[in-house]
């Protein structure tokens, strides 16, 4: 059985041209009349991968605003039993364990203790902070997904649906370092992030129709229920739960600050250090392409590893089979920890994922002013990170895991303290026994690495999970 | 940092049962402990395991002292030993399809005993919470460093 791409919400599977985005987030009070909000804007929910508005449309004409929705446990269970979904064998209540416990389990939700502790969000990245520190994190059911054209279309389109928000009960968590409330934001131009790197260069080519060819991600990454042997997606029995979250997938909300003027002060520190191993290139670009695994413009070390090309390349054609050191890419760069490629894992690693390591299809868009130079404003600035994967422990918190403790491949072992070291740009540095250094070898027999103190970069904000319901699921939950 | 785990079962009583657990204790040792053996070896993370049973064939536990996350590897013993738990398994109530990931992650979460005292390592078990106590002799040192060094060791 292949999937039907008409049936998955098209947001992950396809790429819109609007540049202005948010998220909302409601609470459900009256599951009755929460689900008259969604008959009334699910069929405007696009499905498959040429929908109105996406770069793949060609059809033109202007951008209308776009709409997709997820539900974290609560909220579908809230609708499920409005929706009496126990006569079709969806009973929230007897749940059991048919949906992966990281969706369903409150102890295993994103803000539990025991999932916090795993991820080792502490200190300034604990639960206690995010959302804004100001409500309960649990107290959310909805989130709608929502692109724009223009500041006058998010304008009207905001009013529109928070005016049907409210008269269906779904109260609305608002965020006050907002302007317009919600999680909102845009995408940058070119595309290039706080940090000032070009994103979204490796796209990822789905195989709907499952013929294992190289180069193309098994649909199994992203989409419920279609388990296979080597793709152990809860649920894995057949029935109606198998059914009911078939076509769809998991949302894990990212809410991450940059600190901008700490990376860009960092460089500034650590360029004279930087600067007899750069070469031709800036001491500073040199060691924020390290870091990061590609250059500013988005070109990948792999393929360039002395300076930036110009134009760029967005080539994605490279692996790291060839540089078990890191002389081009750093093993410890934000890229290779959080796509090794090629890159041999551990035993351990290559049973979990005989097909390569956990992927994910990333969305998501900046917030917050551009900063230039060293010195902060105050601001907030960061990413809204819109992560999808079938499988939450194994794939979306497994790179979570990673950046925080390499320890996921043999190569580490070469390297003093390897496993026990972090994404160079991600990593929270108070982590115990962490080695907050980077390791960057700068001799052509690696013999010799950079080694510079690292600090914190990036911070969360705000972790949630959610479930991204097919097009039938979602019209079965509406009603 | 070294996690204990206590995966504890109460073992059914009918003789069909009772049958089953003689026969898999008479071949433990050439069917069921080169399969273990094989696995946790390959892993890296595992410094000791152990099967028992107790009491008057009351109970049956595997007992292992392991490296690492508790939620990162889950899915890799039951991957890796799956024909094994499903053996040890069929000697209890209410136990998972050892091929549901969700199940078993669930039954195996549940089915761990906690140990008595406070870990001394900032250590914590499954929930978040500070775990029960666990001696180790050479600082929780994790299986690969002992093995580097055991190496490096014979090297010299």
């Amino acid at each position: 059985m292949t999937p039907n791409t008409d049936n998955i919400q098209s947001l992950f599977i396809t790429r819109y041209r609007h540049p202005l985005r948010a998220v909302l987030l409601f609470r459900i009070t009256d599951p009755a009349a929460a689900r008259g909000f969604l008959r009334d804007w699910a069929g405007s929910v696009n499905g498959g991968l040429e929908p109105p508005g996406s770069y793949t449309d060609t059809a033109g004409g202007p951008l209308e605003p776009v709409y997709h929705f997820a539900f974290n446990w609560p909220g579908t269970a809230l609708l499920l039993a409005a929706r009496n979904g126990a006569g079709d064998g969806l009973d929230p209540d007897a749940i059991g364990t048919n949906l992966e416990s990281f969706f369903t389990k409150p102890e295993n939700a994103p803000h539990s203790r025991s999932v916090t502790v795993s991820l080792d969000m502490q200190d300034a990245n604990a639960p206690e902070h995010w959302w804004e520190g100001s409500a309960d994190p649990s107290a959310f059911h909805i989130a709608m997904v929502c692109y724009f054209a223009d500041h006058a279309q998010k304008l009207d389109e905001l009013a529109r649906v928070r005016a049907a928000a409210a008269s269906a009960g779904l109260v609305e968590w608002q965020f006050q370092s907002f302007e317009d409330g919600a999680l909102s934001g845009y995408v940058p131009d070119q595309g290039i992030l706080h940090f000032g790197f070009r994103d979204g260069v490796s796209k990822i080519n789905i195989d709907w129709e499952d013929t294992g060819v190289a180069g193309k991600v098994n649909f199994r990454e992203l989409l419920l229920g279609y388990p296979s042997d080597s793709y152990k997606v809860s649920p894995t029995n057949a029935g109606p739960w198998q059914d009911f979250v078939r076509d769809g997938t998991y949302l894990n909300l990212s809410w991450l600050y940059q600190d901008v003027a700490a990376f860009n002060s960092y460089l500034k520190e650590q360029r004279t250090a930087a600067a007899p191993h750069s070469g031709a290139a800036d001491p500073e670009e040199w060691l924020a392409a390290k870091m990061m695994g590609r250059w500013r413009n988005g070109s990948a070390m792999a393929l360039h590893p002395d300076t930036m090309p110009q134009p760029w390349d967005p080539s994605d054609r490279f692996g790291y089979a060839n540089d078990d050191a890191g002389l081009k890419t750093p093993l410890f760069s934000h890229v290779r920890v959080c796509n090794p490629r090629d890159q041999g894992l551990t035993h351990a690693n290559n049973v979990r994922f005989p097909n390569g390591p956990p992927r994910l299809i990333r969305r998501g868009f900046s917030y917050g002013p551009p900063l230039e130079g060293t010195q902060d404003d105050g601001l907030d600035r960061g990413l809204i990170g819109l992560f999808a994967c079938a499988r939450i422990n194994e794939q979306f918190y497994s790179v979570v895991r990673w950046i925080q403790k390499t320890s996921f491949s043999d190569q580490f072992d070469a390297i003093r303290r390897g496993r026990k070291r972090q994404d160079m740009m991600f990593g929270f540095r108070g982590k115990r026994n962490a080695e907050t250094t980077t390791h960057i070898p700068v001799d052509a027999d690696s013999t010799t690495a950079l080694k510079l103190p690292l600090k914190d970069f990036i911070r969360y904000k705000g972790l949630a999970v959610f479930f991204v319901p097919s097009l039938k699921a979602l019209n079965y939950l509406a009603g | 940092m070294t996690h204990p785990l206590t995966l504890t079962l109460k073992i059914k009583q009918d003789p069909a049962t009772l049958a089953a657990l003689e026969e898999l204790k008479a071949n433990f040792a050439v069917e069921i402990q080169p399969k273990i053996e094989e696995a946790l070896r390959a892993s890296k993370i595992v410094h000791f395991a152990r099967v028992v049973v107790i009491g008057d064939n009351e109970y049956i536990q595997v007992i292992t002292e392991y490296d690492g996350d508790h939620f990162e590897y889950t899915e890799f013993f039951r991957d890796a030993l799956t024909p094994v738990f499903a053996k040890i398994f069929s000697l209890a109530d209410g136990v998972p399809d050892v091929n549901d990931p969700a199940a078993f992650f669930e039954f195996s979460k549940n089915a761990n005993y906690r140990t008595l005292g406070m870990s001394t390592d900032n250590a914590t078990d499954m929930n978040g919470n500070q775990s029960g106590w666990l001696f180790s002799a050479y600082n929780h040192a994790e299986v690969r460093d002992i093995l580097s060094a055991l190496q490096s060791q014979a090297a010299e």
